[in-house]
């Protein structure tokens, strides 16, 4: 994600650089501090964002001694970090995602059938999305949008939980079931609208 | 539909700035020198910079014109050298309550960085509370702001209203300080621990605390220990008092006693709760004006 000039500098080479000198764990946040801000502003607003990415990484500098590059990447540890602040703000985020989907939509072409299911595009169907993630618990949030803003493959979502890789499939699989049921049902909403227009 | 990727575009939000991502970097550095960096909520900065040496432990003697009265005309004090660092902030106490009434529709701060291209950082307060500030992190530079950031003491917001009320007397006001409950995201480690130290340092630096309440701050940390006075330096005395946060270097603050000022600091504890550090020092001036430079979109 981080465009390195030169050399690839791996964690592990970050890890072994601040385990010699401390001040230079400002190499982990230069490379991951926009991953983490992006995450956070988009599951809360931005000026929350830059508090709990700064946070985050002042918790992982404290606790940089637990981290073990065995055992995973810097980048799902960073985020676990992150998601953990990010439940501090609970309300906060299902307000945020409830405003979203008060956005007005663009308004439905009227038209034929066809038409206005095709014009069911992503803008359309935002407020409904908005709606769905504001339903979904926690654990299912928390793996939805670690994959889906941040970016994580399942075993890094594993990691930065600190849940089995069979938890994120089940997690992530009722998370889309949520989200298809809601949007499936505005589908058929429109279109039925649709047949009524003259 | 590619569920993923509509989440995605639903939440994307613009890139950080670069000033973003400096502060919170800047948070970092401070916690990796060794620093508590603060909570949440409040901004903190910690600038780098080369540390000035404290200047001239020289002066033989200080001669601190009409700071001491007894109650009738001003008398020149000639104090041999050296003054103690407890003389110096009951000085700063008889001074204080000395000053004339100042009057202004805003309270006026600037916090300046040395050795920092930081531009001088200002804010201006009216009575009612509303603010403004300039060049604040995250302030279009240049132009003055509305900020709903309010001023604040122990992590907790504060008004006028409750600055006039402050208790007068020493003892009083650092029971005051103890009870006082606040936002522990928003106070130091000794803050939260029942330390007064940095509450005063706030209420002797940027806050428009009235006069009586002042003297008292400086009454209260006069009785606090390890206050060392390492000699004169340009605009004051030069203070050095250990860190009730306990793990950095020693507040180093320029006390002018007779005007009564912090007149720069290593710490800076901000009006707003804030609080910055740098290895070099920040300077801050404070007066009442009825000037309110023009913000960009008029005065809101």
């Amino acid at each position: 994600m981080t465009a390195d000039v030169g050399e690839q500098v791996t964690d592990a080479d970050l890890v072994a650089g601040y385990r010699r000198n401390p001040e230079l764990f400002t190499a982990v946040h230069d490379r991951y501090f926009r991953d983490i801000y992006l995450y956070v502003a988009g599951r809360l607003d931005t000026q929350v964002a830059e508090d709990i990415a700064a946070e985050t990484f002042l918790l992982a500098f404290d606790r940089r001694d637990r981290f073990d590059p065995e055992q995973g990447g810097l980048r799902p540890w960073l985020f676990g970090f992150a998601t953990n602040l990010v439940a501090r703000h609970r309300r906060k985020e299902a307000r945020h995602y409830k405003a979203l989907a008060r956005l007005d939509p663009a308004p439905v072409v009227e038209g034929h059938e066809n038409r206005v299911v095709a014009s069911v595009s992503a803008q359309r169907m935002q407020p409904q999305l908005a709606m769905a993630l504001a339903s979904l618990n926690g654990g299912e949030r928390d793996v939805l949008l670690l994959l889906a803003l941040g970016g994580l493959s399942y075993d890094e979502i594993a990691q930065a939980l600190g849940i089995s890789i069979g938890t994120v499939g089940s997690r992530l699989s009722r998370a889309r079931a949520k989200i298809h049921a809601r949007i499936d049902g505005a589908l058929i909403d429109s279109a039925l609208k649709g047949k009524e227009t003259p | 539909m590619n569920d993923l990727e509509e989440v995605a575009s639903l939440l994307a939000k613009p890139e950080p700035s670069e000033e973003v991502a400096a502060r919170s970097r800047s948070r970092l550095q401070h916690r990796t020198l060794g620093h508590r960096t603060l909570g949440r909520g409040r901004v903190r900065w910690f600038v780098p910079g080369v540390a000035l040496v404290a200047a001239g432990a020289a002066a033989a003697v200080v001669i601190a014109t009409g700071a001491v009265t007894n109650g009738g005309a001003p008398a020149q004090v000639i104090a041999a050298a050296p003054v103690s660092g407890k003389e110096v902030l009951l000085m700063a106490a008889v001074s204080a309550e000395r000053m004339p009434q100042s009057s202004g529709t805003y309270w006026h701060v600037t916090a300046t960085w040395s050795q920092s291209d930081i531009p001088p950082m200002e804010s201006w307060t009216s009575r009612d509370g509303k603010r403004w500030t300039r060049n604040g992190p995250g302030d279009p530079p240049g132009d003055v702001v509305p900020t709903p950031v309010s001023l604040a003491l122990k992590g907790a917001d504060v008004s006028f209203a409750d600055l006039e009320k402050l208790p007068t007397d020493p003892e009083a006001l650092k029971a005051w300080i103890v009870q006082r409950k606040g936002n522990p995201n928003d106070m130091s480690a000794s803050e939260i621990q029942g330390d007064p130290t940095l509450t005063l340092l706030a209420l002797i630096t940027e806050l428009p605390a009235p006069a009586e309440v002042r003297s008292a701050a400086f009454r209260a940390l006069a009785a606090t220990p390890g206050v060392e006075n390492t000699g004169a330096v340009e605009g004051g005395q030069a203070l050095r008092m250990p860190d009730p946060d306990g793990e950095g270097k020693p507040i180093e603050l320029v006390v002018d006693p007779e005007s009564a000022r912090v007149v720069r600091a290593n710490l800076l504890l901000a009006g707003d709760g804030g609080v910055a550090m740098t290895d070099g020092y920040i300077t801050v001036t404070t007066d009442w004006t009825d000037e309110l430079p023009e913000t960009p979109k008029g005065r809101p």
